[in-house]
């Protein structure tokens, strides 16, 4: 028991250690691993991707604690998980101590004008891409070509949802929690 | 270099109110990565004023560029903005927590619960609200930084490249930054010459 446990930990602490991007970029690595020890089914992985998406929380985590659950119940779930963080704590902690440190250095100011305006680039490329999927129904591949070659599958409510929480959001400081609630909530009323 | 912000002790209550806060943040956030940025934005910027909207765009590009995930390096740098590093473990500690507690019960039944079609439309449903959610806090955060016609030709270049040619975000940060360093030594970049007297002054 306690070698499955250290077993799951080094082994999504391999994971976390080796994924830079996050997220979907995470599959390919966690599947091969999970496969190759023989902890999930292929069948069972393709559930995951699908839970991943309708709960809340990273993919990376939710992965190690289902697989680890899976196989040595809830030790193992805690093993696992602990194992997907652990690289993210040290380095990142180790980085944020350098980082803050000599934020306000000239030559970092001057590299952070560029960082910051392309920060906000990519937050705003991760919104389209989400928008993509969400009202246009395009899940994957999405560029500018496909995306206007998908205008016409709109999805006139996930529009209007948009539409609606953004005003109540950007205008009204509406609490984004109560909006996803309520999002929610019609999603499944009017489907 | 000062150090005042990341030395500074943190009591019990802030510690308390920082996982509570990270604690709601995970289980809200659909969705991996950039996802948690307009959450964590709302709540330790607009709300709390623990960190600033420049510290949130470091955050943003530094947790991407780093191994592991991208929430867990996020709430660990504010965490750690805020109250060093035990404030950076609470904080880790309330974001992956829901996580864990959802997923470690629904690994028991979650057989009726994955091929469920409400779920499929509550999830298209909430994916819209969070679209809505992150143009918020790219216009928020735009706000504070796109002040000069570089800053807003790199954005739209990174959107370009980040959303159409799927560029990693790890290699436009390099590259952006590089361009922010290069340009300091023309009129168009950082004015290296002026933080001399705003250097003291600034927060």
């Amino acid at each position: 028991m306690i070698e499955l446990l250290a077993d799951l930990l080094f082994t999504f602490a391999k994971i976390g250690a080796f994924s830079i991007g996050g997220g979907y970029a995470m599959i390919p690595l966690i599947q091969d691993e999970v496969l190759a020890k023989g902890w999930l089914s292929l069948r069972e992985i393709t559930d995951l991707v699908a839970i991943s998406q309708i709960t809340p929380g990273p993919i990376a985590i939710n992965a190690a604690t289902f697989a680890g659950t899976k196989t040595a119940g809830l030790l193992g779930g805690m093993a696992a998980t602990l194992g997907v963080v652990l690289p993210s704590v040290i380095i990142t902690l180790l980085v944020s101590r350098f980082f803050f440190g000599f934020q306000d250095n000239r030559n970092v100011q001057s590299v952070l004008f560029g960082v910051r305006p392309a920060a906000t680039g990519l937050v705003l490329s991760a919104t389209v891409v989400i928008a993509c999927t969400a009202i246009f129904n395009l899940s994957s591949g999405a560029n500018f070509v496909t995306l206007f070659q998908s205008l016409g599958n709109v999805n006139l409510l996930s529009l209007g949802i948009f539409v609606v929480s953004f005003i109540a959001m950007y205008k009204f400081k509406a609490s984004p929690v109560l909006m996803l609630f309520i999002a929610g909530f019609i999603g499944v009323i009017l489907s | 270099m000062d150090k005042k912000d990341t030395k500074q002790k943190v009591s019990g209550k802030v510690l308390l109110d920082l996982f509570l806060c990270t604690f709601k943040i995970g289980a809200v956030t659909f969705g991996g990565g950039l996802v948690i940025i307009p959450m964590l934005e709302r709540e330790f910027t607009e709300r709390r004023n623990y960190v600033s909207k420049e510290d949130i765009l470091d955050i943003v590009a530094i947790s991407q560029s780093l191994p592991g995930v991208i929430a867990t390096n996020a709430s660990l740098m504010v965490g750690y903005r805020v109250g060093g590093v035990r404030a950076a473990l609470v904080t880790a500690l309330g974001v992956v927590m829901p996580s864990f507690i959802i997923l470690s019960v629904l690994t028991y039944v979650y057989s009726s619960f994955a091929d469920s079609a409400w779920m499929e439309s509550a999830f298209t449903a909430i994916s819209a609200a969070v679209a809505a959610l992150m143009l918020n806090a790219a216009i928020r955060l735009g706000k504070s930084i796109l002040k000069s016609p570089a800053a807003i030709v790199i954005m739209a270049l990174v959107f370009v490249g980040a959303f159409h040619f799927g560029i990693s975000g790890i290699y436009l940060i390099i590259a952006s930054g590089v361009l922010g360093f290069l340009l300091s030594f023309t009129p168009y970049g950082f004015k290296r010459d002026a933080t001399e007297e705003e250097g003291k002054g600034n927060d």
